[in-house]
């Protein structure tokens, strides 16, 4: 490792309100949310809201920084709400590394809490006003996210020669992932073939199974320098390296250069290098699901497997419990839940912890079958070092490393 | 400045001087492409400093509008009422805009694509397909540029 120990941060504590498709009756505020996930992740790091002195959020509907605080009766000496989607988690950790190292704050959380399925349906929202400059997508019928990346993935597709077939095998995987997380939204395993025969979102690309789920719930982190976090309640998870929001040359990815490259690209440089490690080190990863191609993409562009070799990689059983690099392991936002990334960010603390929360008997005391059949085990063997990799649009990912201490 | 804002289908297209030229020239049936004079570099999206030499001395050229489609999608799942699905997006590469000496400038330009008589694809089509310019009408005096196989 070539960063100062002294100088290294920690996740130190989790928390979430699992996902869920509330009836309105019963839907619990956003702020109720965000709230009750902060509160969880303080408890599971053995802290008190008395203790954090930053709060980081993104996408903050009704749930900014100041609200959550003096709902919580914080007194913070940062806080900062930034525009929300894909790549937010691991963009927070490196701010939050960042203003710790540099003596700014102590002890901060991370949280995003949103209602996906109760609130704003992806792409109904009020439109926004549009330029020829800005980009004139609205006006040509492209709104949601599965509409403005699909020209992407169909590009994907012609060019690596990957199949609609490789990689619906990310979602059959994490289906199965998901039967071993009690908390997931939807826990029942599906096959490829369920996949590809589910009604189309966008053809050729997009069938309703390759989308994530769109629903209600919160995620929160606790981070502070790795030192305190030795003295605190959980085992520290050692933040390796990270690189927040890193664009590709030509960001405007539909006019210009190459469709389908991505900001991975250079990302991965930024986390790989700084950390000491290949993607050979990595035992777990968790490669933003927003859709089974994001991840297949990622993946590929992260160096996991040869350039071109994406559908390959994820049909291979290589991102199984049982494979070389389990990804997404809680199910991901294609079955549990999800909240932007910071989800999976969750689970891969889980994992370096040796905590899967799944169907083990003694598996809250960190003792495990690991035998990965649905309503079993899903806790990886030996993790010691995972990578999550976030994806706001082709053109804007986020990447970070983390290791058990 | 004077800047226009049109609602089309629910959408609220803000147009400004910059802009202006492209729209309106759409209305008489003329697809513009804007190109640096100082290193000829044709540009889309429309913008006031070339992205390749940092110029800002532009012009506008016609087109004749005629291209080739790629990452053609059918959208079968519309979130508008107002944009009835199936409808097709894809890219289209103009046919006159030559960029072989430097390919990273490719001018691409994304759209709704139409059946050869202006109706719905109900399939995508291949990469390569040939598409040719059509004008929507946004109001008095503007227009936006939309592609229909040729």
């Amino acid at each position: 490792m070539t960063a100062r120990t002294s100088r290294q941060c920690a996740i130190a504590g989790i928390g979430e309100v699992p996902a869920r498709r509330y009836h309105p009756a019963e839907l619990p505020t956003l702020l109720q949310l965000a709230t009750q996930a902060i509160e969880n992740a303080l408890a599971d790091a053995g802290l008190d809201v008395s203790d954090v002195d930053c709060l980081l959020s993104y996408g903050t509907e009704k749930t900014d920084s100041v609200e959550v605080s003096s709902v919580l009766g914080m007194t913070l000496d940062n806080y900062v709400d930034i525009a929300g989607g894909g790549s937010s988690s691991e963009t927070l950790v490196s701010i939050a590394s960042a203003l710790i190292r540099a003596g700014a704050a102590r002890t901060v959380v991370i949280y995003r809490a949103l209602h996906g399925h109760a609130g704003i349906r992806t792409g109904s929202g009020p439109a926004w006003n549009t330029s020829v400059q800005t980009g004139l997508i609205q006006a040509y019928g492209v709104f949601s996210a599965a509409q403005q990346f699909a020209p992407v993935f169909a590009s994907y597709l012609a060019q690596a020669g990957a199949t609609s077939e490789q990689v619906a095998h990310v979602k059959a995987v994490q289906s199965r992932n998901a039967a071993a997380n009690p908390k997931a939204l939807y826990p029942t395993p599906v096959t490829v073939a369920d996949v590809l025969a589910s009604r189309m979102i966008v053809r050729p690309v997009l069938h309703l199974l390759d989308c994530c789920v769109e629903s209600d719930g919160a995620s929160a982190i606790v981070i502070t320098a790795l030192d305190r976090a030795r003295s605190l309640r959980q085992h520290p998870i050692r933040v390796l390296a990270t690189a927040g929001r890193v664009s590709r040359p030509s960001p405007g990815y539909y006019y210009r250069g190459e469709l389908t490259e991505l900001a991975a690209k250079r990302a991965r440089q930024l986390v790989f290098g700084p950390a000491g490690l290949t993607p050979d080190d990595i035992d777990v990863t968790g490669a933003y699901d927003c859709f089974t191609f994001s991840t297949t993409m990622l993946l590929e562009r992260f160096g996991f497997c040869e350039p071109g070799a994406g559908g390959e990689y994820v049909s291979s059983g290589a991102i199984e419990l049982t494979g070389r690099r389990p990804n997404n392991t809680s199910g991901g936002q294609l079955c549990e839940g999800y909240t932007n990334g910071l989800s999976l960010v969750i689970e891969n603390v889980r994992q370096l912890r040796g905590q899967a929360d799944d169907f083990c008997p003694d598996g809250a005391r960190g003792s495990h079958t690991y035998d990965y059949q649905p309503g079993g085990c899903r806790q990886v063997r030996s993790a010691e070092v995972a990578m999550n990799m976030g994806w706001r649009t082709p053109s804007t990912q986020s990447a970070m490393i983390m290791a058990r201490d | 400045m004077t800047n226009t804002v049109i609602e089309y289908r629910g959408v609220q297209i803000q147009i400004d001087e910059l802009e202006r030229p492209y729209f309106t020239a759409a209305a008489e049936g003329t697809l513009l492409v804007q190109e640096c004079t100082q290193c000829a570099i044709p540009r889309y999206p429309p913008s006031a400093r070339c992205l390749a030499c940092a110029s800002s001395q532009w012009k506008w050229r016609p087109s004749d509008g005629r291209g080739r489609v790629s990452a053609c999608v059918i959208v079968e799942r519309g979130v508008r009422a107002e944009f009835e699905a199936p409808y097709a997006v894809g890219l289209v590469a103009l046919d006159d805009v030559d960029v072989t000496d430097h390919p990273e400038h490719a001018v691409r330009i994304l759209s709704c694509i139409r059946g050869r008589d202006g109706g719905r694809l109900s399939e995508p089509v291949p990469d390569g397909s040939p598409v040719e310019v059509e004008f929507e009408p946004l109001a008095e005096g503007f227009a936006l540029p939309m592609f229909r196989m040729a």
